[in-house]
């Protein structure tokens, strides 16, 4: 035993704003997940495309002298050519122009269902989750019921009240669209709570939005991803189907959805009317999905450096 | 990063080389030799679905009379040539009073499929049934021709007090309320098609929910039914004219999708089909390829309680702007006709067809000009200088939304007029137009028996079916007349008076008289595909190995 | 547990209750009714009709007739297919679905788990790759188009299979790939997600150093912790498949049950829609139990009964 003398000790005293100062230079979460994503080239070219994507989405329209709406009946269902870049339809309408169209329309409702998805499922579920037992028993009922009414009656009864419209279908995908993503949160939460550094932050006095917010979501965020990746294809389908029943966009607007749903009805006859929206929805899947991957491993506060 | 490059290129190369192989199929229709065994008299049909129900009483849809027809017999039965003949059903000869009221049927010796005779009894029995209110029949109007009968179903009279007597076992005497020369025609439709007494009595609501509840009287019976899969009917061994019948199975699935419709015929799996939409191109130059006239009308419908269609030269203006014959050659393609009327062709009239006798047209097809002149006068009598937005409602069928496309754009071309498309469900459409909830539709108007009466009476004021809330008393008066004339010359005339009022109104506009495009195998012979009822008769068909 | 359990019933059949109320009066706040149809029929005709099927009674007498009639285990005729009760239509078409479900979820789930574990061990790799596409072409090709291509190539061309109908097992093939294609790319993605995570933590780590096998450390310490956003979606993935698939069975033409959830409700055939909706919803109710008493095997620190604090 080495006798150690109080001399050897000095007495430093609590320096506030020493302990709060950290080695590395501070950058904020956000800013560090940027700096992460931008080292992602697959992620980076992902977002490149999706930007052209909408830039095209945008500008394509007006590449060609033709408008989406005009029929030329004596042309139609036309295989590629020099005027038709991508042919025609079933009313000889041009496809080139018709497929960017369908992308503003296409892009817009994927993002935006995706996004509405998240945050309300997020919320939902993170809340279930944590707090547990009797508020997730009822809550979780609330979805099972959301689960078991048929969609198609509540997608009809919306379409009666509301009448045709970009929100109405929004709305009418939102109604029932959040409850998958609110059953993986809240599964992840229920998981997640119980480990050591959500008692830490409980014992340091973290209010349960806090604890929710910065420690549970952030832990989630892969599967949140995903889930969310998945929905912007789910959108665009769903919304094929809506406009289908009538609750969607109105004719002669197009979307990929819609463009790929009537070409399904001739797919043995004109495949290439199919394949050319089913290429656009495919890749653009390709390109959320590694972007999606990219996010996932740069907001990961495990993978922070 | 190659690796994603890589994928992408993969995945390019794979939908090509799927899309290759779709496009390789695309052209050439079956070319495939009549194989093996075309001897056996056996014959592929689609029913597309399940048959709702196989009722003779309650049965309303087509799926259902499909199979209805050709396992009973009727009084009557349409010939190959459509036309209605003494002998051609269970009634062996007919004698009609002066009058033209008092039917007396004499029924020939047949027996129904468990060896019992027909009787007069049990026709009285089945269409009494039909009008009896607790059997709530759909169809109970079809037989409201009859004295008695419509009294007897909404409960003001009693089951005694129909006209309908069996005088003894194989006579059968019916009065009608007014004279109709439609109604030997309409002893062969579903809803007068009669089991036997006792099966009614014994299986009650059950009749017909499967093969072992029914009990047949036609060219063939049921010997296996597949709930939601398939029907397999097989020759009737007691029929009266079995020597007539070749078949001897028909095999019918329910496939619902087009390309595996498509599919199944190609790989000869079905031997005939309703070509669906699109696919017309592809059969159109086989040889396989023909289309049958549906007795059917299509036509633009306006409301004409609507603040801009309750002016009649804007009705005029939309129906005269449209481009019927690009219509039907570029957009329907299935042999549908341009329709300048209401009455189709085929309709039998006094002495021949209905539409030669009232002239073919009414006005003229693509007529531009004479459109936009409209349109300006309709819109200063209605004291506006710029047309609202209408509303143009459809539905989710495949056809009516390419349809209505197509009428947009003709009215942007000729009228320079937008015109906004509301699709809605196929129930919710109709409620919509009972209550008067639009401003026009693209709607259609199928025969219920083989008369003009059967396209006008519906225009009357109160008729349920009017729901162009059209009114014109001249009409209404013309109609009711016409409705009792016993004197057939006259009475058609005032139905050809009727159609002229209102083609002059037009609270619609006539666009197309439907076709249905089919494809035969060849090796399939006289198998026909009447006007109107079922969709086939294949009591004389028969397979021909060539 | 028990007790946990009892409770979990009682709740079950609340959300049933409250499931099939809610369905009662929305569907009939859709314009029309069965007998709407395009050819009008005469208005004591339509009484007669509205009479025989008691739909001329008040709605809250209604909602109190079927209750009462599905206490007992009635759950009435079809409106459409006249004389079929809906006990009946379900018997008879259920099967067809199920066996279609079941086959498709183990191929789903079973390559599904797969590709996502050999996707996140292996990760940035050649089967990374080839899975991440098989689930891009399985979720963003939608199953209509994956089956009739299927169907186009394996039946229609090389005539391995048949194109459609049902019957013997070599009917069920086509179908069930098809089917499975969606349940693969979900659960596939979700578990390299989920297994990535996991592979960062401490524990896996200490696996290692405590020098236990490879095969040990992916089964018992990677896929346990891993596999619970995969339960969380089999769950309603399982009970929606089962039950049938509307497009799958029609383009196979299957006579399965998926077809009446859609046509019940554009016929507007009251029984059949909420005889279908009960169906659906006990066994989703079921599934959604199962999965929350599959939580606490899986992973012993997810305790359900009790709350947070």
């Amino acid at each position: 035993m080495v006798d150690i003398s109080k001399d050897k000790f000095e007495i430093v005293g609590a320096n506030a704003s020493e302990s709060q100062s950290i080695v590395r230079p501070s950058i904020s979460y956000w800013q560090d997940a940027w700096r992460r994503l931008r080292k992602n080239k697959v992620a980076m070219a992902s977002l490149v495309f999706l930007i052209l994507l909408v830039i095209m989405s945008i500008i394509g329209p007006h590449l060609r002298p033709f408008d989406y709406a005009h029929q030329d009946l004596f042309n139609t269902n036309k295989p590629f050519s020099k005027v038709h870049w991508f042919g025609t339809d079933y009313l000889g309408r041009d496809l080139f122009v018709r497929v960017w169209m369908g992308a503003r329309v296409s892009l817009f409702i994927g993002v935006v269902i995706a996004l509405l998805d998240a945050i309300i499922g997020v919320t939902y579920g993170g809340i279930a989750g944590y707090f547990g037992g009797q508020v997730d028993n009822i809550m979780m009922r609330i979805v099972d019921i959301l689960y078991g009414i048929p969609y198609l009656i509540l997608v009809i009864l919306l379409m009666v009240v509301m009448g045709q419209g970009l929100w109405t279908i929004i709305t009418a995908m939102v109604m029932t669209g959040w409850v998958g993503m609110a059953r993986i949160v809240r599964g992840q939460v229920l998981q997640l709570k119980e480990q050591e550094f959500v008692l830490a932050a409980k014992t340091l006095g973290a209010s349960p939005g806090r604890i929710i917010l910065r420690h549970l979501i952030p832990n989630a965020l892969g599967p949140i991803i995903v889930s969310m990746t998945f929905d912007v294809p789910n959108a665009i389908f769903s919304e094929a189907f809506l406009s289908y029943i009538g609750l969607g966009i109105r004719a002669p607007l197009a979307s990929w959805g819609t463009l790929a749903n009537d070409a399904t009805q001739v797919l043995l006859m004109y495949p290439m009317q199919l394949f050319i929206p089913g290429f656009f929805i495919s890749i653009t899947m390709l390109a959320f999905n590694m972007l999606g991957d990219g996010l996932r491993d740069a907001l990961d506060p495990r993978l922070r450096r | 990063m190659k690796g994603h490059k890589k994928i992408v290129i993969i995945g390019l190369v794979l939908l090509m080389a799927l899309s290759a192989v779709l496009a390789g199929c695309g052209g050439s229709a079956s070319s495939s030799a009549s194989n093996s065994g075309n001897d056996k008299q056996v014959l592929n049909l689609n029913l597309i679905q399940e048959p709702p129900t196989l009722d003779p009483q309650k049965a309303t849809d087509v799926v259902s009379i499909d199979i209805l027809t050709e396992v009973l017999d009727g009084l009557t039965r349409y010939d190959k040539d459509g036309k209605i003949k003494p002998g051609s059903g269970l009634a062996k000869s007919w004698d009609i009073s002066n009058d033209g009221l008092t039917y007396t049927f004499h029924l020939r010796d047949a027996k129904w499929s468990d060896g019992n005779p027909i009787t007069a009894q049990d026709f009285e029995y089945a269409w009494k049934r039909a009008l009896d209110p607790n059997t709530a029949s759909q169809y109970a109007y079809q037989l409201f021709y009859i004295k008695g009968a419509e009294e007897y179903n909404s409960g003001k009279g009693s089951a005694d007090q129909v006209a309908v007597k069996a005088l003894d076992e194989k006579t059968l005497q019916v009065t009608l309320k007014a004279p109709a020369p439609q109604f030997l025609g309409l002893t062969s439709f579903v809803t007068y098609l009669p089991l036997e007494k006792s099966v009614y009595e014994k299986y009650g609501d059950k009749v017909g929910t499967d093969p072992d509840k029914l009990v047949y009287s036609g060219p063939f019976v049921i010997s296996q039914w597949n709930h939601e899969q398939s029907i397999t009917l097989k020759k009737n061994k007691d029929y009266w004219d079995s020597s007539s019948v070749k078949l001897q199975i028909v095999n019918f699935s329910m496939i619902k999708d087009n390309n595996t419709i498509i599919q199944n015929y190609d790989n000869n799996m079905l031997d005939s089909i309703f070509v669906p939409g699109d696919y017309i191109d592809k059969y159109k130059n086989s040889g396989e390829y023909s289309d049958k006239a549906l007795a059917t009308t299509w036509y633009v419908q306006f409301n004409t309680k609507s603040p801009v269609f309750k002016n009649a030269n804007i009705r005029k203006a939309f129906a005269l702007a449209i481009d019927r014959k690009t219509f039907v050659e570029q957009v329907t393609k299935d042999g549908s006709i341009p329709a300048e009327a209401m009455v189709p062709p085929g309709v039998p009239g006094y002495n021949g067809d209905f539409r030669k006798e009232a002239g073919e047209t009414y006005f003229k097809d693509n007529d531009v000009a004479q459109a936009k002149e409209l349109l300006k006068k309709g819109m200063s009598e209605l004291g506006i200088s710029k047309l609202p937005m209408v509303t143009l409602l459809g539905d989710d069928t495949d056809n009516a939304k390419k349809y209505d496309q197509a009428l947009q754009q003709m009215w942007k071309q000729n009228l320079g007029v937008n015109v906004q498309i509301q699709n809605v469900a196929f129930k919710v459409r109709l409620d919509m137009m009972d209550k008067g909830n639009y401003d026009m539709v693209l709607a259609g108007w199928g025969a219920d028996y083989n008369d003009p009466l059967t396209f006008l009476d519906m225009w009357e004021t109160n008729n349920g079916n009017n729901t162009a809330f059209y009114s014109n008393p001249e009409y209404d008066k013309l109609i009711d007349e016409a409705k009792v004339n016993g004197d057939l010359k006259s009475r058609n005339d005032q139905l050809i008076q009727a159609e002229k009022i209102l083609m002059n109104d037009m609270p619609i506009g006539p666009v197309y008289f439907q076709a249905r495009p089919f494809v035969v195998k060849p090796y399939v012979k006289d198998l026909y595909f009447p006007t109107f009822g079922s969709d086939w008769e294949f009591k004389w068909a028969y397979i021909q190995n060539n | 547990m028990l007790n946990y359990s009892l409770k979990r019933f009682v709740y079950m059949l609340i959300t049933l209750w409250v499931i099939v109320t809610l369905t009662f009066f929305l569907m009939h706040m859709i314009p029309g009714d069965p007998f709407t149809s395009e050819k009008k029929v005469p208005e004591q005709i339509r009484q007669n009709m509205l009479a025989k099927y008691h739909l001329d009674k008040p709605l809250i007498v209604q909602y109190g007739y079927y209750l009462n009639n599905l206490i007992h285990g009635d759950l009435g005729i079809s409106l459409k297919y006249l004389n079929r009760t809906v006990d009946d239509i379900i018997k008879q078409s259920a099967p067809a679905s199920f066996q279609l479900g079941i086959q498709s979820i183990i191929l789903g789930v079973i390559f599904g788990l797969l590709f996502g574990i050999i996707a996140a061990l292996k990760r940035g790799g050649g089967m990374d790759y080839i899975s991440m596409f098989l689930a891009i072409i399985g979720i963003s090709v939608p199953n209509f188009i994956i089956a009739t291509l299927l169907q186009l190539l394996l039946a229609s061309k090389l005539k391995w299979l048949p194109v459609s109908g049902w019957g013997s097992f070599k009917y069920t093939i086509l179908p069930s790939i098809a089917l499975s294609f969606s349940t693969l790319s979900i659960i596939s993605r979700m578990m390299r997600t989920s297994m990535l995570d996991v592979i960062g933590q401490d524990y896996i780590k200490t696996a290692k150093a405590k020098g236990l096998s490879q095969f040990q450390i992916i089964w018992k310490h990677m896929v346990r912790n891993a596999i619970m956003p995969v339960v969380t979606v089999l769950g309603p993935l399982f009970a929606g498949i089962v039950t049938g698939t509307f497009v799958i069975e029609q383009i196979f033409s299957i006579p399965g049950l998926g077809k009446f959830f859609v046509q019940s409700i554009y016929d507007e055939d009251y029984s059949m829609i909420l005889g279908t909706t009960i169906f659906y919803s006990v066994i989703l109710v079921v599934m959604m139990f199962l999965v929350d008493i599959a939580y606490g095997l899986i992973d012993p620190r997810v305790r359900l009964a009790k709350g947070g604090k």
